[in-house]
């Protein structure tokens, strides 16, 4: 199927087409009357493509540029990055935290017309959970869920088998309402080649590599897109996204890589918008194999080693937030007032000194080849630098995405490698997903192990809310930050650049553009 | 006696630098008469092809021609390309010799007859152009193509090619070398016939003395790029006057008893870009003199039609 | 004519055969598929499903003649990343491929052979001179700068045609003439190599010496004859340009072969991966062939 991917946007070339355009309409007379008051349409270039339409087949975190604006959950979060009811408009939680009581939004509809009811709120629990759906995050929420009882259209009951104080703020990204009624009428195939959701936009055709289609959704219970159809442009080089926005091609332009944005901001017709973002960039340590790094002294010396406000500079051209602590301080949790490591590499030399650190010994770094995360290997850069600077020798290895991967997530941690570039991104301000992957011993991307920490994560969400959990998650964090398992950096700002007519202030916390309050100049 | 219809007067062909130039054709001078059958004789080197070039106008950039040749009232070496053009394939016919590689492998002999045919305006059909010298079947001929026949069907059609415009002078530059033996005489005979239909005069030029003999009514020798004798055919096979032409028939190899004799002439061709004073082949000559190998041989005649360029060609008659 | 036809379908069955053995070894040595496809949150017993579904966790030979065996049916799999038949994935890829391809050829030779044909008859002259610098640039300029200079210049600076994409006849010009610029270097060069050649055959000067003009000479009887190996050597291009100008085709975000199979190797989608490569293998074949016909048209001597 052939569509023209091409939307006049703002530009030279749109300037062109747009008096054209007029002067047609004025020809035709009535036509153009018409076509004024309709909604403007928006391209938007993204870097990547998503591999799955089907929200109980998430592979990564990139489809959520797609699952996000189409789909809805229970609860989800604002223009502000904070939870907020979505489908359902209250929630009453049980004392003992293992049963919710949610009244569902009067009015919310799926794309096809078809009501919310609770037992699309069922459906989409059994079709999460069924062993024969093979969703590979059913781990996170929906397997913990006992049962979901109707009690009439807009009330149903969810009760777990544990409790889990990280149920509500995953309610967004881990359990997505679907429709039952299309769904069992169309089969699974057909419902991933045609998703239907109750998001701000609907699905409307897609071109593998190429291109996704989206409507805006004009029977949206409360964040009616102002703009009408969609256009998501696949365009994996960085170069040639950049030159979308600057030939007006494109009105968004997602994934700017920070090393463009000072040439595009000198240019008249663009604006560059950030927003922070959970995409964790930090480097495990291998304390498991490697003896040498076996103390928590070493480790904190080793990031006590490195100025990470400078890095943030130099490499990430200031589009990164430092971190000290292993995650952004809007994390539940990571509010917690610790002391600093600070940069002091006198400091960090000696301790490592007085730990019995093994000077001779280079650590085997293991970076990630660029492409996927900008400045990947400029950072690996950076760190060498400083470690090398207080005699720590270092061997650097850098990998394309595949081969790292099988590294970082290899089920057999590699001995051989000491330290790794790593970037994980929490979905939502819970921290329970990624550091039960990340630090938990076993965990799949784990490269450290402390039976003491893994006994506070399995604790973790064992809490009846989360304000009863929040004191013990301070604590958590306070202890990472002692054991400093890995080295942490900082979370990356997401960039885009826009045309001049568009108004939007991007969703922050999340790494991926929720485009349901973009207005665009008509 | 009737005008020539070629006029050469002191063709000169030079290579190389100014000063010091490479001589491939010197000074040669002959006439040739309407339907005159002229045979050019020598050895590899003689350039004796060096002249044909040089009179329809086909040598390479870096040659410089000097001298007078005139074809039917016109000087060839001075009209202007375009005009030369077209004179050629029309006034003045080529056969070049490799009758093996002359012909595009890629079309049918007819398409390239008729190709021949309609561009230099002549009006037969290929078929009929073929048959005229004597091609078997040409219609089935017209559909092949020139992997698919002889050497010798190839040096026919060629030959048609040539003539197709009934030229009135006709350059076979050794037409003959190289086919078989049993098809060299019936070429021969073709040409004989075009003579005496079109009255085409024709020159032929050969290292192969047979073929003069059977086919030229006067022959020219060659050497080093100069014309050493000219005479009647009979007269230069039974009483050749300069040493060179007498070595030349006397080196034709020849059956007495139960042997065969070879009889070389003794030496090598001398090079052109180092040739004595005097006469070029006082080396290998029986009879030379102090006096050839100082001075060059003027012309001498030594019968009706016959001249000679040797100090010696009193002698020995 | 038949019996080469045969003798030619049967040597490009055995090295399909051959080709279906080496892409099957070389697939798996690029690695474990599983982290990468396989989420984080993935327990155990989802991997080791996922392994057990696609066969992973069989031996090599017994994976090789499922994989052989399923071929023969015209199933080549299911990509692991997208879940959908790999065949469909391949087959909306080639389209673009195929059709850009076909268009830079054609950009190709339309540049090419006359600039070959021109330096061949004038050798000494200005224009034989910018022959030589324009191959010269061709062959030197990597296609992806040349991309991108014509990004800048003919979309950025100069709003005529969109920057990437693929949608409209439009986006076909600034690709395929990044693709046809280097191709028509070389085929520039090999023009006027075999026509110099050809034009001092032994035909040629025949044909001149009988009088025929020139534009004959030329048109007509040296470049079918230098055309032969022009031939082949298009075959090639159009092959390396099949199996996926990677660059050109991701800096203009052309869903096209070249960047299907990278990312399947990138991600070690061994169907998809498997797919692409014997699809492409299939074409190249193809190619050939029609080369082979095309030849026995051109020569005559070729049909003997």
């Amino acid at each position: 199927m052939r569509h023209l991917p091409n939307r006049p946007g703002i530009g030279r070339r749109a300037a062109m087409r747009g008096t054209a355009g007029i002067a047609l309409a004025a020809g035709l007379g009535v036509p153009g009357a018409a076509r004024a008051q309709a909604k403007p349409s928006l391209t938007v270039a993204l870097g990547s493509d998503v591999v799955s339409l089907d929200p109980d087949r998430i592979p990564g975190g990139n489809e959520y540029l797609f699952m996000a604006n189409v789909f809805e959950g229970l609860y989800g979060h604002d223009e502000n990055g904070k939870l907020t009811p979505i489908l359902a408009e209250a929630v009453t939680p049980s004392a003992d935290g293992l049963a919710y009581d949610f009244t569902l939004r009067a009015g919310a509809k799926f794309h096809n017309g078809d009501p919310v009811t609770a037992e699309d709120v069922r459906f989409s629990w059994q079709r999460a959970a069924a062993p024969e759906t093979h969703n590979p995050r059913a781990a996170i929420l929906v397997a913990n869920i006992a049962d979901v009882i109707v009690q009439d259209d807009r009330h149903c009951r969810v009760t777990l088998k544990r409790r889990d104080a990280s149920f509500m703020e995953n309610l967004g990204e881990f359990f997505y309402i679907k429709p039952k009624k299309y769904l069992q009428a169309v089969g699974d195939e057909a419902f991933a080649k045609q998703p239907v959701g109750s998001g701000p936009f609907a699905f409307v055709d897609r071109r593998v590599k190429s291109f996704i289609k989206l409507r805006g959704f004009d029977g949206h219970w409360g964040r009616v897109p102002k703009v009408g159809e969609v256009m998501m442009k696949i365009v994996p080089d960085d170069q040639s996204r950049a030159a979308q926005i600057q030939t007006g091609e494109a009105d968004i332009v997602c994934n700017v890589p920070p090393a463009l944005v000072m040439p595009l901001q000198r240019l008249p017709n663009i604006k560059i918008l950030r927003v922070s973002s959970f995409n964790n960039i930090f480097v495990p340590i291998n304390a498991v194999a490697n003896p040498n790094l076996a103390k928590p002294e070493v480790r904190r010396a080793l990031n006590m080693a490195i100025d990470k406000a400078a890095l943030v500079k130099t490499v990430m051209f200031g589009f990164a937030t430092a971190q000290d602590l292993p995650c952004n301080s809007a994390i539940l949790g990571c509010d917690v007032k610790v002391e600093p490591y600070g940069y002091n590499p006198q400091k960090a030399h000696e301790m490592l000194v007085s730990a019995g650190f093994d000077f001779s010994k280079p650590l085997h770094f293991l970076g990630q080849a660029p492409g996927r995360v900008p400045q990947s290997r400029e950072t690996v850069e950076g760190i060498t630098y400083f470690l090398n600077k207080i005699g720590v020798k270092t061997e650097v290895t850098i990998l394309d995405y595949g081969a790292w991967m099988a590294i970082y997530g290899g089920k057999v941690k590699d001995p051989q490698i000491d330290l790794l570039y790593a970037n994980f991104t929490d979905y939502n301000a819970d921290p329970s997903g990624r550091l039960l992957r990340a630090i938990r011993s076993g965990g799949s991307y784990s490269w450290y192990s402390n039976p003491e920490v893994d006994a506070m994560l399995d604790r973790m969400n064992d809490f009846a809310s989360p304000a009863e959990r929040a004191p013990f998650l301070r604590q958590l964090f306070a202890k990472l930050h002692e054991e400093a398992p890995v080295i942490t950096l900082w979370t990356l700002d997401s960039i885009y650049a826009v045309g001049k007519g568009i108004s939007w202030a991007p969703t922050p916390n999340v790494s991926w553009p929720v485009l349901w309050n973009v207005v665009k100049a008509a | 006696m009737t005008q020539p219809l070629l006029t050469v007067r002191d063709l000169t062909v030079s290579f190389g630098p100014q000063a010091q130039p490479v001589r491939a054709v010197a000074e040669a001078s002959f006439d040739l008469h309407p339907g005159e059958i002229l045979g050019i004789a020598g050895e590899s080197g003689s350039g004796k092809t060096t002249l044909c070039s040089a009179l329809i106008r086909t040598l390479p950039r870096a040659a410089r021609a000097q001298g007078e040749v005139v074809f039917d009232g016109r000087s060839l070496l001075d009209l202007p390309e375009r005009e030369m053009r077209g004179l050629r394939g029309r006034e003045i016919g080529m056969v070049l010799q490799n009758p093996m590689t002359s012909l595009d492998p890629l079309f049918t002999i007819g398409n390239q007859v008729n190709e021949v045919l309609r561009e230099r305006g002549a009006r037969d059909t290929a078929v009929e152009a073929l048959r005229r010298v004597h091609l078997t079947a040409p219609e089935l001929r017209v559909r092949q193509y020139p992997h698919q026949l002889s050497g010798g069907m190839r040096q026919r059609v060629l030959v048609a090619m040539a003539t197709a415009t009934a030229p009135r002078l006709l350059i076979a530059d050794e037409p003959t070398t190289a086919l078989d033996a049993s098809i060299q005489d019936e070429i021969l005979l073709l040409f004989r016939e075009i003579r005496d239909t079109a009255g085409t005069a024709i020159i032929i030029v050969t290292h192969d003395l047979a073929a003069i003999r059977r086919l030229s009514d006067r022959v020219i020798v060659m050497y080093a790029g100069r014309i050493v004798e000219e005479g009647p055919t009979v007269r230069i096979f039974h009483a050749p006057r300069h040493p060179y032409t007498r070595g030349l028939l006397a080196s034709v190899p020849r059956i007495e008893d139960d042997e065969v004799v070879l009889q070389a002439i003794p030496g090598q061709v001398p090079n052109l870009a180092e040739l004595p004073p005097g006469c070029a082949f006082a080396d290998r000559c029986p009879l030379a003199q102090d006096r050839c190998r100082a001075e060059r041989p003027g012309e001498t005649s030594v019968g009706a039609r016959h001249r000679v360029f040797c100090w010696q060609a009193e002698q020995g008659a | 004519m038949g019996s080469f036809l045969y003798r030619r379908v049967g040597q490009t069955l055995i090295t399909l055969l051959l080709l279906t053995l080496l892409i099957f070894i070389l697939a798996r040595l690029t690695g474990d598929p599983t982290p990468l496809i396989m989420p984080s949150e993935a327990t155990d017993a989802d991997r080791a499903f996922f392994r057990e579904h696609y066969g992973l966790d069989r031996s090599l030979p017994e994976q090789y003649f499922v994989f052989l065996g399923n071929i023969l049916q015209g199933d080549f799999g299911v990509s692991f990343r997208y879940r959908e038949p790999a065949l469909g994935l391949v087959l909306q890829a080639i389209g673009p491929t195929l059709q850009l391809s076909g268009l830079s050829m054609l950009v190709a030779i339309a540049i090419g052979v006359p600039m070959g044909i021109g330096a061949a008859v004038i050798p000494e002259s200005w224009f034989a001179t910018s022959v030589r610098f324009y191959a010269s640039l061709g062959q030197a300029m990597p296609s992806f700068w040349v991309a991108l200079m014509l990004i800048v210049l003919f979309a950025i600076t100069l709003p005529w045609f969109p920057s990437s994409g693929y949608g409209t006849a439009a986006n076909f010009v600034l690709p395929a003439v990044t693709l046809g610029f280097y191709a028509s270097a070389s085929i520039a060069l090999l023009t006027w190599a075999n026509m110099t050649e050809a034009l001092r055959s032994d035909f040629v000067q025949m044909q001149r010496v009988l009088g025929i003009p020139r534009r004959l000479i030329v048109l007509k009887h040296a470049l079918r004859n230098a055309a032969l190996p022009i031939v082949t050597y298009l075959g090639l291009q159009f092959g390396l340009l099949l199996s996926g100008a990677v660059v050109t085709e991701r800096v203009f975000s052309w869903p096209g072969i070249g960047q299907l199979v990278v990312d399947a190797i990138l991600n070690r989608d061994y169907p998809l991966v498997q797919a692409c490569v014997l699809l492409t293998a299939l074409l190249f074949i193809a190619i050939n062939l029609a080369i082979d016909l095309l030849y026995a048209v051109l020569d005559p001597r070729i049909r003997a």
